[in-house]
């Protein structure tokens, strides 16, 4: 019989500490498998419950942990990756939730019945995915960076989480994006045909990244500028979330600012949207303007930071 | 006055109280005594924090469990904790008979 709950602890020894395997991982599995070992003689369901109540324990365990110990600041360099991917994780899906849940409680008529509403919930979340995951690092940054000396290394691991953030949003937007969209119309329509299947034409927002590429209009050619520039929003905000935690040292302004943050950013789209028709040149200055600009601004406030340290 | 009070919340003050009465125990013996104080995904950050405040000591078992697994982690209050639970009961127990009506 297989052993429950090695693979965990042999993934939770990945991420966490030392100190964090030996005081909660490990005693929450050993107890896992001591429960699960003196319920081997009993009855089937009796030792799957055992089973789910010994890793809803684990993982209720975990999670408390690593909140309590995001929430109180840390001075130890070597934990500022693992500060910064977990508060990033947690902004991430709170970010998720806030723009998945909206449109779901504000458009969906309440006739809509658990599953549908629960396949919607699935098809809402790939197009928040591009915008909640530069929000998310920035919160993540924000929270775990406040009132800490920012080091090259601190944005070497900006740059890094960064990168990974804008490969996975790249992805979102070439496959799940364009999909989801698309199911998304499909099911609308057929409640409207009384489950009819219509099979609709793809708009802008129903394309890939790659099919957008090959249109040669010039509607189809501002969304895919538009669409890379938001891929690789994570960059500029982290470094400008970055730049401005070391000067911020509540918990508080540091959430008010990762909610201000991407905020701005947006509305900053918005405002260029207007000056990105014209040629080449003009939409993607237009497009990646807001990148900049937070970028700019990140860098200046790390090199004042800097020039105060020194 | 820069010396910092040793604080015991709820959940510390039902370990202390259980591991005063029995010398030694389990996590999970831990939560199943507490009659519904201390559940089970909580207790080990509570006990790591703890130990953090050097309230309790921890080693695992000597012995491998017979059903197989990993050792598990036996608890025990440290003289430190067990005077700061005595030090709390008897504050308590002047307050309440300073202000019971």
């Amino acid at each position: 019989m297989r052993t429950p709950g090695r693979w965990l602890r042999a993934l939770a020894g990945r991420v966490f500490s030392r100190q964090t395997v030996e005081r909660v991982v490990d005693p929450s599995v050993a107890d896992l498998q001591s429960e699960y070992g003196e319920a081997r003689a009993e009855r089937p369901w009796r030792r799957r419950l055992v089973l789910w109540r010994g890793y809803a324990g684990f993982w209720k365990a975990l999670i408390l942990h690593a909140a309590l110990s995001a929430v109180a600041p840390s001075h130890s360099g070597g934990s500022a990756m693992r500060r910064i991917v977990s508060f990033s994780a947690v902004g991430f899906v709170i970010f998720t939730c806030l723009l998945v849940y909206p449109p779901l409680l504000r458009d969906v008529p309440g006739s809509w019945s658990r599953a549908d509403r629960a396949l919607l919930t699935l098809i809402l979340i790939p197009q928040a995915v591009p915008l909640s995951f530069p929000a998310g690092v920035c919160l993540g940054i924000l929270c775990a960076m406040r009132a800490r000396r920012t080091t090259g290394r601190h944005l070497a691991i900006v740059l890094v989480v960064g990168a990974l953030a804008s490969a996975c949003a790249w992805t979102m937007l070439e496959w799940g994006t364009p999909r989801a969209n698309q199911q998304f119309r499909e099911m609308v329509v057929a409640r409207v045909t009384d489950g009819r299947t219509v099979h609709l034409e793809p708009g802008l927002n129903e394309l890939g990244l790659s099919r957008l590429g090959q249109r040669t209009d010039g509607e189809a050619i501002r969304h895919y500028h538009l669409l890379w520039s938001l891929c690789f929003a994570t960059i500029p905000l982290g470094v400008f979330a970055l730049g401005m935690a070391g000067a911020i040292r509540r918990l508080a302004p540091a959430v008010l600012l990762a909610l201000a943050a991407p905020f701005g950013y947006i509305l900053a789209v918005m405002a260029l949207d207007n000056a990105s028709h014209g040629p080449l040149p003009q939409i993607i200055a237009a497009v990646w303007a807001p990148n900049a600009l937070f970028l700019c601004a990140g860098v200046i406030a790390l090199a004042g930071r800097r020039a105060q340290v020194t | 006055m820069n010396a910092r009070m040793p604080s015991l919340s709820e959940k510390e003050q039902a370990i202390l109280e259980l591991l005063g009465r029995s010398r030694k125990m389990y996590g999970l013996e831990l939560v199943t005594a507490s009659g519904g104080v201390l559940k089970r995904g909580t207790v080990y950050v509570t006990l790591g924090r703890m130990e953090d405040k050097g309230y309790v000591t921890s080693r695992l078992e000597e012995d491998s469990p017979p059903q197989g697994g990993l050792p598990r982690r036996l608890y025990q209050a440290t003289p430190y904790g067990r005077e700061l639970l005595a030090a709390v009961a008897s504050a308590r127990r002047r307050l309440a008979l300073r202000f019971a009506r």
